[in-house]
């Protein structure tokens, strides 16, 4: 992942997204526009429903800005400290030794 | 009749909620007529404009509103002449089991609202950050959407799930549903990470239509902290300036 340039995620047009959609009803009133709005029904199943709460919701608040901290932390120091020494860190990590990885980080040179 | 705005993002603690509080406080000091609907579980406007009080709407709040178990009259809080509160509550998260469920699950909040809408000009909701029922609801309720962001790199990714997600609702229940602006908060220039994102995003999104920049402020961390507005704690701070400033566009767009 190159962090050099944003992906783009949307593929659509943003210009388009400022008016309504497939919209002959722009003109009559704003009620009358109201009363067209499509009765389809969106399918989000319970589970599903229920992974996209975990993954955003509740604890997500939470989650996502570890994600976000973890990736920063990941591409960054990766950069900082150049691919071998990187990978002997997250060896270290790996051991899942907090003292030892103190002692190893005290002594990591950049 | 009142024009709908979800203030939303998928992204966590961009400033939906400083949006919705101060945007609605601006607006109503233009002398328009506000309601606030807070439909995030985590009821950070509603503690913010209430406090303790909110305990007092366990059985008349956004959730029981959705769940028809009452009648949004009695739901609704007068914070000022022209500023009103649709809370949510604790049990909100409850209600969703419940809401997914139930017949016409997407349209529960739209239905709610109906009612109300000749008494208001604008009605603002703040959305959690989840792609779950109460955003859906929201955004097909809405007529506009507010997109707050960060100008960092997750940031700008937040923002175009959104505009996925507002395609989606627009090809599914809400065909009507605008982008109103995007407004990049939280911008200082300590760092040149928001201005280096600033004009990628443009770059990326040339159409992209971008409001006033809501500053970096301790202000508006004191502010919320304290449940007041920014006008209410540094009227004539940067801050209060560019919130004013943004509701003025707002009324431009949305008023024409
Ligand atoms: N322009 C700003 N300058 C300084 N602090 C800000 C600014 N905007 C928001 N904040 C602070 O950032 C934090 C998150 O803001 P806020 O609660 O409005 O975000 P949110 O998008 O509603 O979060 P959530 O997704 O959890 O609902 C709060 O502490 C708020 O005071
Ligand atoms: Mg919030």
């Amino acid at each position: 992942m190159s962090r050099d340039k944003l992906p783009k995620l949307f593929d659509g047009s943003v210009n388009e997204l400022t008016r309504p959609s497939r919209s002959k009803a722009g003109e009559g009133s704003r009620s009358s526009l109201k009363s067209k709005k499509k009765q389809k029904t969106l399918y989000i199943t319970l589970d599903m429903n229920r992974k996209l709460i975990e993954l955003y919701g509740e604890e997500g608040r939470r989650q996502s800005i570890i994600v976000e901290d973890a990736v920063n932390l990941y591409y960054y120091l990766k950069k900082a400290l150049g691919e071998k020494k990187f990978n002997e860190l997250l060896s270290a990590v790996g051991r899942e030794d907090p003292e030892f990885l103190a002692e190893y980080v005290s002594k990591l040179r950049v | 009749m009142a024009v709908v705005i979800s203030v939303a993002n998928q992204k966590g603690g961009v400033g939906k909620t400083t949006l919705t509080m101060n945007l609605g406080h601006a607006l109503a000091s233009k002398g328009k007529r506000v309601l606030l609907v807070d439909i995030d579980p985590q009821f950070n406007l509603t503690f913010g404009l209430i406090g303790m009080e909110v305990l007092n709407y366990e059985n008349s709040n956004v959730g029981t509103l959705m769940t028809r178990e009452s009648e949004i009259n009695d739901a609704i809080v007068e914070i000022s002449d022209d500023l009103h509160l649709l809370p949510s509550h604790l049990n909100l998260s409850v209600k969703e089991i419940e809401i997914i469920n139930a017949y016409n699950r997407e349209r529960r909040l739209e239905k709610a609202l109906t009612p109300v809408l000749p008494d208001y000009d604008y009605v603002l909701i703040d959305n959690p950050p989840s792609m779950g029922i109460f955003l859906v609801n929201s955004l097909t309720a809405s007529d506009y959407v507010l997109i707050p962001l960060e100008l960092s790199y997750f940031g700008v990714i937040g923002m175009q799930l959104m505009f996925n997600l507002m395609r989606m609702i627009r090809e599914e229940t809400n065909e009507n549903l605008k982008l109103l602006g995007l407004v990049p908060n939280k911008f200082t220039r300590q760092t040149k990470v928001p201005k280096t994102r600033l004009r990628e995003l443009k770059e990326a999104y040339p159409d992209a239509p971008i409001l006033t920049t809501i500053p970096k402020a301790i202000a508006l961390e004191k502010a919320q902290g304290k449940g007041m507005s920014i006008f209410e704690f540094e009227n004539d701070g940067r801050a209060a300036k560019a919130f004013m400033k943004l509701a003025g566009e707002v009324v431009k767009i949305v008023e024409g």
